[in-house]
């Protein structure tokens, strides 16, 4: 099959990988780029375990080609963090309130919180929830991952 | 997993380059927006396609602007996030900017147009009952030149628009509202603002003090196209919004809608939404 090359920034690095055209993000960064963090759910956008950050807006990689990549900008789950050594403040919050079942919507889920609170960065309940709109959670522990969020902001909101 | 079937994609960064490439590949070929529609129906092979031409690239499609004395205009390619993200949306266009903010989740309204959701053309598309009651035009582009449809024009059918083989959707024109217009969206789903609309209706009035002066009622998933509900127009043009004319109003949109009964709802069920809808929107826009 045809493949054409990509080049694309991922958590600050630079790749060139040859893909074929059918080859959707979700497949280029967990199969050829072995960034697993990403998880590849439903592929069709309903569940939101693919979310990753296209030039900065929470997209799901499963409804995104990887040529669609070409000189974008992507974060996946693995860049979120500031370093090896800490968490990003979402992912403390979501550690911190046990905002994690099995784990499998856990990279979207924190992907969203980290575009949602970029955008507005005191959600009230009911924005936190709807901006999870697009991530479901199969083990419905919604409860402590929209605590998890409050909690970030309001820890944010006292420091300031 | 579900794959995408073999596929060869095109990435043209000017519109003549759209132009030749639909040319040279004709049926086989389809246009895309940001594909949250188009690669889902790919996957579940309920869609073919041998050549995709990804609109993103080309060139001055990506803008959306509001001038207060040319309105809205709004590039094919322009996610539905940065149209709810444009001040003069939310303030001179409302029933635009909710029916956005109900549209599906974040991350497909960071990927999706509104050029896409007009071009496929579904009975339930959430931008088009706004659009329509805000007199949108569709300016479409092929190598002949350019041409504008109205929108009550470009949708003939389910899945089925005026464009003809060649053609693009290049933007949409919104005209700058009239002054004193009042406007709302409401939807209603079963499930939750995620899904697919059982109804989706617009509504918007302009004034000659206590009397309508212009009604626009636009009624989405209850008939083939998104439709207005002219007899329900009618009743209200030239009277004030007392409880009576509502009350007719709301019974005549019900009336005149052609609802079918599918999963989302039955006929009967959409016909008691668009009554309750139409008087809840008549109410609140009257108040």
């Amino acid at each position: 099959m045809q493949r054409t090359i990509v080049n694309l920034t991922v958590n600050g690095d630079a790749y060139c990988a040859a893909v074929t055209h059918n080859a959707t993000l979700v497949e280029l960064l967990r199969d050829e780029l072995r960034l697993t963090g990403t998880k590849a759910g439903c592929a069709t956008g309903d569940c939101g375990a693919c979310t990753v950050l296209m030039n900065g807006r929470a997209i799901n990689s499963c409804l995104t080609l990887a040529l669609e990549a070409e000189g974008a900008q992507i974060t996946t789950i693995e860049g979120i963090a500031p370093s090896g050594d800490e968490l990003h403040p979402v992912q403390e919050a979501f550690v911190l309130h046990g905002a994690i079942q099995c784990g499998f919507c856990t990279p979207g889920m924190v992907v969203s919180s980290v575009e949602l609170l970029e955008n507005n960065p005191q959600p009230s309940e009911e924005e936190i929830r709807r901006g999870l709109d697009g991530n479901l959670c199969r083990c419905t522990g919604y409860t402590k991952i929209v605590d998890a969020i409050e909690a970030v902001t309001v820890k944010e909101g006292s420091g300031r | 997993m579900i794959k995408l079937p073999s596929l060869e994609f095109h990435s043209p960064g000017t519109l003549e380059e759209v132009f030749a490439l639909l040319a040279t590949h004709g049926e086989s070929a389809r246009l895309m927006g940001g594909g949250t529609d188009l690669l889902p129906r790919l996957k579940r092979r309920n869609a073919e396609c041998q050549h995709l031409i990804g609109l993103r690239q080309v060139e001055g499609l990506g803008e959306v602007s509001f001038d207060e004395g040319t309105g809205l205009a709004i590039g094919a390619t322009a996610l539905l996030a940065q149209v709810a993200e444009l001040p003069a949306v939310g303030r001179h266009y409302p029933a635009l900017a909710a029916a956005i903010d109900r549209l599906a989740t974040p991350q497909v309204r960071n990927k999706a147009g509104v050029a896409g959701n007009l071009c496929n053309a579904s009975p339930c598309a959430d931008t088009a009952t706004p659009l329509l009651a805000y007199g949108a035009r569709v300016v479409i582009a092929s190598a002949a030149g350019r041409r504008e449809v109205g929108l009550a024009d470009f949708i003939v059918g389910p899945g089925a628009t005026v464009l003809e083989p060649g053609e693009v959707v290049e933007r949409v024109l919104v005209p700058p509202p009239p002054e004193g217009l009042r406007s709302i969206f409401f939807k209603f789903s079963p499930r939750s603002k995620v899904d697919i609309a059982a109804v989706n209706l617009t509504l918007a009035l302009t004034f000659d003090g206590e009397r309508v002066d212009e009604a626009k009622l636009c009624l989405g998933t209850v008939a083939p196209t998104p439709m207005r509900a002219e007899r329900a127009e009618g009743i209200l043009t030239g009277q004030a919004l007392d409880a009576q004319r509502i009350e007719e109003a709301a019974q005549a949109a019900s009336r005149e809608c052609q609802p079918i009964t599918d999963f989302r709802a039955s006929e009967e069920y959409k016909r008691r939404l668009v009554y309750v809808l139409t008087k809840r929107a008549l109410e609140t826009l009257s108040s």
